[in-house]
């Protein structure tokens, strides 16, 4: 036998495993041979996969696992086989391998061909980040989201068109949480919010791989990109390793500090250390039969927060500012000293008032998997994954698991009321069952699963969400007394000294109050308090809650190989999922009291709670909702590789969700969700080393049970107010006693209204309009690849893709009523079209790890441009997918469109590393990366009348100056010493941000804290002389446009690691 | 011949799959505007020239009730009361409360309550058949005495003058009944019950009068301006004359869709038949 082996591939797998697909031709006539045995041998597949040709020469063999396999072809008419070995499947991907022979006896000619690189018969966009990938270069900083734990979805930033963004990471221009998550086969998207629920490790990881967009069919419910996770699996031979990282925070950069309004108690966060340690090990139980592979991880974040006092520093003289914003404005003696910059009040240290806390959280990672054959041709994988997360407790802080940060950036209130204990759990089972007939034309793949999470966020002290002991009984209260109450134009703070006393070790009288004469007022004195509180928080923690969420998924998928005009793979498949969301929810003691401005009252803030008839009010200690939904699917497609030159896949997906409210009736129809898909590959090389492509694609939106919690089930509210003279809930007799006394509540309605005492707040579940279609999005992509050196491939695509249809919440009645539907359509139909556009050109160059190097580098030249970012708002931070503030309020529609915050027109993303092979089984490991982007767009935001700070846009979206470029080296410099055959250790380094760069990456886009209302197509030139909703002046914020956060600073991760 | 798989035939098969699924979206809960309503009084009987027969028009506020019984302890959104009150008779009401000396309780009297006979609306209506009368009876108002005018003592330093103030003649006693009945609310997740209409029998002081009753919500004031110059600065001075563009402003709180107008004697944005009332 002779072999010639042409290498092209087609659509693609599924969710990990890969396929190897193609043509035994005869060399000389060109027709396919019947009857060959194609034997694929490897370490990740137990024994060996056959499948003889069929009459057109075509064979199959599916369920592979990424990596390295060895290909045998044998035929009586054409001799004995040979092996080809080497060949590096990647997750997902189908890969073609035609093979040409000669009959037995004439002359032999054979072929080297490197395994393919250039995936000719798919046109899905993104990025495979295997282990090698995610180990040698330093992709994700330790700190933040799944930093300390290195989990997938932070490494997925690597991928051209993705980008970090509040909640996890982005893809082409969408949200995090448009996003869909897979751990192997098994979704574990949060079934609340449609974040990561599952942030597993890239240490148990053979591969992460990213499809930003032009994928299959297959694949569905996500308007963002599919990020899989794809675990490891034992084999017949025994790897495993031991790894720990530390990165210690006394190694950080030198920190640049924005300046911000001087507080009384000023608040530093400094990372004290993080890190991670644990071991996997994988191998058999019964040789080619039972496999396994479990690891544990445990990775710890801690940080210091330290406090001090400060006092405001007052005139002693009367004056005028001389220069800066405030120029040519009057002070006088007593007058807090401002920064004639921005305009904040300056303060001072007070020498002996530091004090320190800690903010610290845990997670622990453990991972099982068995891999079983019970027969030829099936497997059996049977998935396992518990993640429990602990923070705060005890007497430290928690962790804000979203964004990896400390709960609290101020501790401006008691500590009781300021921390709270988190636990976030999640654990997944899933197991997959893949046959295959034994001709190998028909192959089934089944998979159930469950994926789980548990979030609560507790009093500090543990105790439960709407207990009556400890601090669940304890309400949380607002105190923020600001009104004028002397007349001097500043406002009349409570001193600080009403709720903490002094450190012990400050000088005395340090924050004893100023005196003196009034100066818009010569008749009276005034008091200006040094040591002031703006704000202050006690008792309680106010607002807990603990979560339980469950997803529930059953899939299968049916593969048929066909003939016809061209080879085609036809799959079809369907599935069935169920989300659970248990939402128990409070305010510790039942309310959350805020004082009134002026300091006479005291009101419920936030209450759960419903009126039966006037003023007979029924207080809810806490509001449960166990909501859910159910959504089947099915899908159809077809890879047809046209007279074996062309490839066209084309399918279309169908989709059907209802989500269900607390009441358990249906609270949302989204039926008919059909996403066609249709792609051309033409490969002009014919040999497999090029491709140009084309895709169109739909994609619909799942949408997250919070909706369903929220405006689905209702949120019944109502709130009284108290005087505060006769009202101190922050004693617990109080709070159960005088508080909840009529004759000490204020009257707030009068003759005219039902109540007297009581308001209703959230008047119950808000509707749908009749004619609510789903949120989809539609995208085009082209381009090609070229495979310009072995292993290495050269491309370019562009992407556009836009939204359809937004499901939003609505009010046309400024904010008196609300529903939800598609804003321009249906009865939103006098609100403008939602949209949002998205174009992007890339260009990359990526090369796997072989022959000791890799690269994968990328530049995306991109324009984000509508009226909404997508499932959370950026500009505030509102997650809440699908009935965000976007829309709400008519008066605040203007100017909403421009530039969204993910408009970073140029990235550029260099990864590359390298390993140096010494004598004596050494070698030297360099890696790094270089990130370059350009900075995104800011606004001109003022304050609602209703809604508050920063929701209205005054100028256009985008008529900010744009954020500076930011750029960013990190690197990895590592050591291995081979111990004994297979054992090696390595000790690294990874240093983020090397130089320090401490570029500005956010800066204040608070125009004015004044109501105002936006200018309709608004210049620059329009805010001289702007006015507030009441005619009157604005007030400026001085700091408008200046930095408010900057670049991480340079951090050191060392790591060492011991694998066999 | 192509077929097409109809959008009804995609839906009624993914419903069969699901059991319990469909594809309308959900009704919405019957309940009223959490908020006053302009209430255009029509005189169905009695004598237009009465007290009780010349109300024409009058600001009511309606707030729904869900009862206990949901899961967990929440509401149950599918049995509600509702409650109306006056702001004629809370005028009446305040008089008394604010005499001296005060009349205390009346207020706890002016809430008209009933029950919505479904939890969901019927053809987009929601139903209270008949509602619990309010019975308002005044008291007779004694006359309130002069108080004699406050001297300045000049051997003072303090200003202790304080001009007298009149009698306030006394008011017979009077009584005030409201008996509202087949209140129909539009409950639409376009119009959450910011129109509807009733039939109200009115008593004042024995005086009887029927009215059929149109209100919208929230109550938007339609009287033009015009514009004066005034010390060197233009300012709005109310005309007393009706202007449209008020009613159609789609900032004023009014659902746009709704076809209101601009009545010239009330001055307030109306609509004065059965909803539900929306432009062409």
């Amino acid at each position: 036998m002779a072999a010639q082996m042409a290498i092209v591939s087609t659509a693609e797998a599924g969710p990990t495993d890969s396929v190897l697909v193609g043509v035994i031709r005869d060399a000389r006539s060109g027709e396919g041979v019947e009857g060959a045995v194609v034997i694929v041998t490897g370490e990740k597949i137990q024994g060996e996969r056959t499948m003889s040709t069929d009459t057109s020469g075509l064979y199959r063999i599916p369920n592979l696992p990424p990596g390295v396999y060895d290909i045998t072809v044998l035929h009586k008419d054409y001799g004995e086989g040979r092996r080809r070995k080497g060949l590096q499947l990647r997750s997902g991907v189908t890969i073609r391998v035609d093979i040409s022979m000669i009959p037995a006896g004439t002359d032999r000619r054979e072929i080297e061909v490197a395994a393919p690189t250039v995936d000719v018969g798919s046109s899905s966009t993104g990025l495979n980040i295997d282990k090698e990938m995610s180990r040698r270069v330093p992709i994700a900083l330790p700190t933040g989201k799944g930093g300390a734990n290195r989990s997938f979805e932070s490494v997925a930033e690597a991928t051209p068109t993705a980008a970090n963004d509040t909640y996890g990471t982005s893809v082409a221009g969408t949200t995090s949480p448009e996003n869909k998550y897979y751990v192997d086969g098994l979704s574990v998207n949060d079934p609340g919010f449609g974040l990561n629920g599952t942030g597993l490790s890239v240490e148990f990881l053979e591969e992460v791989r990213v499809e930003a967009g032009g994928y299959m069919p297959e694949f569905g419910r996500s308007t963002g990109g599919i990020v899989t996770g794809v675990t490891k699996r034992g084999s017949n031979e025994f790897h495993g390793g031991i790894w720990a990282t530390y990165t210690p925070g006394q190694l950080q950069g030198q920190i640049k500090v924005p300046q911000r309004e001087g507080q009384t108690i000023q608040t530093e966060r400094n990372l004290n250390w993080l890190g991670d340690t644990g071991f996997d090990l994988g191998g058999r139980l019964i040789k080619d039969k039972l496999w396994f592979y479990g690891g544990v991880s445990i990775s710890h974040t801690d940080y210091k927060l330290t406090g001090s006092w400060n006092r405001r520093i007052l005139w002693t003289k009367d004056g005028t500012y001389g220069d800066g914003p405030l120029k040519g404005e009057d002070y006088y003696a007593g007058d807090p000293r401002r920064d004639p910059v921005t305009g904040y009040q300056v303060t001072e240290r007070i020498a002996g008032t530091t004090f320190t806390r800690r903010a610290q959280g845990t997670t622990v990672q453990a991972l099982g998997k068995l891999t079983y054959a019970p027969a030829k041709r099936h497997t059996l994988d049977l998935l396992g994954i518990y993640a429990p997360q602990f923070s705060g407790g005890g007497d430290t802080f928690g962790m804000d698991q979203r964004r990896g940060l400390p709960e609290v950036s101020s501790m401006t209130g008691d500590f009781n009321s300021l921390a709270h204990k988190y636990k976030d759990n999640s654990a997944d089972v899933m197991l997959t069952w893949k046959a295959l007939s034994a001709d190998g034309k028909w192959d089934v793949d089944t998979t159930v699963g469950w994926h789980h999470q548990l979030n609560q966020r507790l009093p500090v002290d543990g105790t439960a969400v709407g207990a009556n002991n400890g601090l669940a009984a304890a309400p949380g209260v607002i105190y923020r007394r600001n009104v004028d109450a002397d007349g001097d134009g500043f406002p009349d703070y409570h001193p600080m000294t009403d709720f903490v006393k002094v450190p012990s070790g400050a000088p005395g009288g340090y924050c004893d109050a100023y005196t003196g004469p009034n100066p818009l007022d010569p008749t009276s004195d005034r008091t200006v308090e040094r040591c002031p509180a703006q704000t202050w928080t006690s008792g309680g923690p106010g607002f807990v809650y603990s979560r339980s969420l469950d997803r529930l998924q059953a899939r299968t998928v049916v593969t048929r190989l066909a003939q016809a005009a061209g080879h085609h793979t036809i799959k079809f498949g369907a599935d069935f999922e169920y989300m659970g969301y248990s939402s128990n929810r409070g305010y510790t003691g039942g309310t959350l009291y805020r004082e009134s401005t002026s300091g006479t009252s005291m009101s419920d803030y936030r209450q759960y709670g419903f009126l039966t008839s006037p003023d007979h009010a029924n207080i809810l200690p806490n509001l449960r909702w166990d909501v859910y939904s159910t959504t089947i699917g099915g899908f159809v497609q077809d890879s047809w590789a046209i007279m074996d030159k062309v490839t066209l896949n084309a399918g279309a997906r169908y989709d059907a969700q209802h989500l269900f409210g607390g009441d358990k009736q249906l609270a949302m129809a989204l039926p008919n969700q059909i996403s066609p898909r249709v792609g051309l590959i033409w490969d002009p090389t014919q040999s497999g080393k090029a491709k140009i492509f084309a895709n169109y694609a739909r994609f619909y939106q799942s949408v997250p049970l919070n909706l369903a919690d929220r405006a689905g089930s209702g949120e019944p509210s109502i709130v009284s107010s108290h005087v505060a003279a006769d009202c101190d809930p922050t004693d617990l007799n109080q709070h159960t006693g005088a508080c909840q006394d009529d004759a000490n509540r204020r009257v707030l309605g009068d003759n005219t209204t039902p109540d007297s005492y009581w308001i209703l707040l959230g008047a119950g579940k808000t509707p749908i309009d009749p004619k609510l279609k789903p949120q989809s999005s539609d995208e085009v992509v082209v381009g090609g690849d070229y495979e310009i050196f072995p292993n290495g491939r050269l491309g370019l695509n562009y992407t556009h893709r836009w939204l359809n249809r937004v499901i939003e919440d609505m009010s046309r009645d400024e904010a008196t009523t609300y529903f939800i539907g598609n804003p321009g359509y249906g009865i939103a139909k006098d609100f403008p079209k939602a949209n949002r556009v998205y174009d992007a050109l890339v260009v990359f160059l990526d090369k796997r790890f072989a022959d000791h190097w890799l690269i994968s580098t990328s530049y995306t030249l991109s324009f984000l441009r509508g009226n909404i970012a997508g499932l959370f708002r950026p500009e505030t931070g509102q997650l809440d997918p699908n009935i965000n503030s976007d829309f709400d309020l008519i008066s605040l529609l203007e100017n909403k469109q421009g530039y969204l915050p993910g408009d970073t027109r140029h990235v550029l993303k260099v990864f590359s590393a390298g390993e140096i092979v010494l004598p004596g089984r050494q070698a030297i490991n360099l890696g790094g990366g270089v990130r370059a982007s350009s900075g995104g767009p800011t606004n001109y935001l003022g304050s609602h009348a209703l809604y508050g700070a920063d929701e209205a846009f005054i100028l256009p979206r985008g008529s900010g100056e744009r954020l500076p470029w930011t750029f960013r080296i990190d690197t990895n410099i590592g050591y291995t010493k081979e111990l004994a055959r297979g054992m090696r250790l390595t000790a690294s380094v990874d240093i983020f941000n090397i130089a320090n760069f401490q570029q500005v990456i956010a800066v204040d886009q608070t125009y004015t804290l004044s109501d105002v209302n936006p200018i309709k197509d608004g210049t620059v030139s329009d805010l001289q002389g702007l006015k507030d909703v009441d005619g009157a002046d604005i007030v400026k914020n001085p700091n408008f446009g200046k930095p408010i956060a900057y670049q991480s600073p340079r951090m050191f991760r060392f790591g060492l690691r011991l694998s066999f | 011949m192509h077929r097409t798989i109809a959008p009804a035939t995609l839906c009624a098969l993914a419903g069969l799959a699901l059991m319990a699924s469909a594809c309308q979206q959900p009704l919405v809960n019957c309940t009223s505007a959490h908020s006053p309503y302009l209430a255009y009084m029509k005189l169905k009987k009695g004598d237009a020239e009465s007290p009780c027969g010349s109300i024409g028009v009058d600001i009511i506020t309606l707030n729904t009730y869900f009862q206990e019984g949901g899961l967990n302890g929440t509401p149950d959104y599918d049995h509600a009361k509702v409650a109306i009150t006056s702001t004629n008779l809370a005028g009446y009401i305040d008089q008394a409360e604010g005499w001296t000396p005060p009349v205390e309780g009346l207020g706890d009297k002016r809430n008209a309550i009933g029950d919505f006979s479904t939890g969901k609306p019927v053809d987009e209506f929601c139903v209270v058949d008949k509602l619990a009368p309010v019975v308002v009876d005044v008291p007779e108002l004694p006359t309130i005495p002069e108080v004699p005018e406050v001297p300045d003592d000049p051997e003072t330093p303090e200003d202790e003058h304080e001009d007298a103030i009149p009698e306030v003649p006394g008011i017979p006693a009077q009584s005030f009944r409201y008996d509202w009945s087949k209140l129909k609310i539009l409950v639409t997740a376009d119009a959450q019950g910011t129109q509807l209409s009733a039939h109200l029998k009115y008593t004042e002081n024995g005086c009887v009068a029927e009215y059929d009753v149109f209100a919208v919500s929230p109550p938007v004031e339609c009287e033009g301006e015009d514009k004066v110059e005034m010390d060197g600065e233009t300012v709005l001075v109310p005309n007393g004359k009706p202007d449209q563009t008020k009613c159609d402003d789609e900032s004023n709180g009014l659902n746009p869709s709704f076809a209101t107008k601009c009545d010239a004697d009330l001055l307030y944005c109306v609509i004065t038949t059965t909803p539900p009332v929306y432009r062409e």
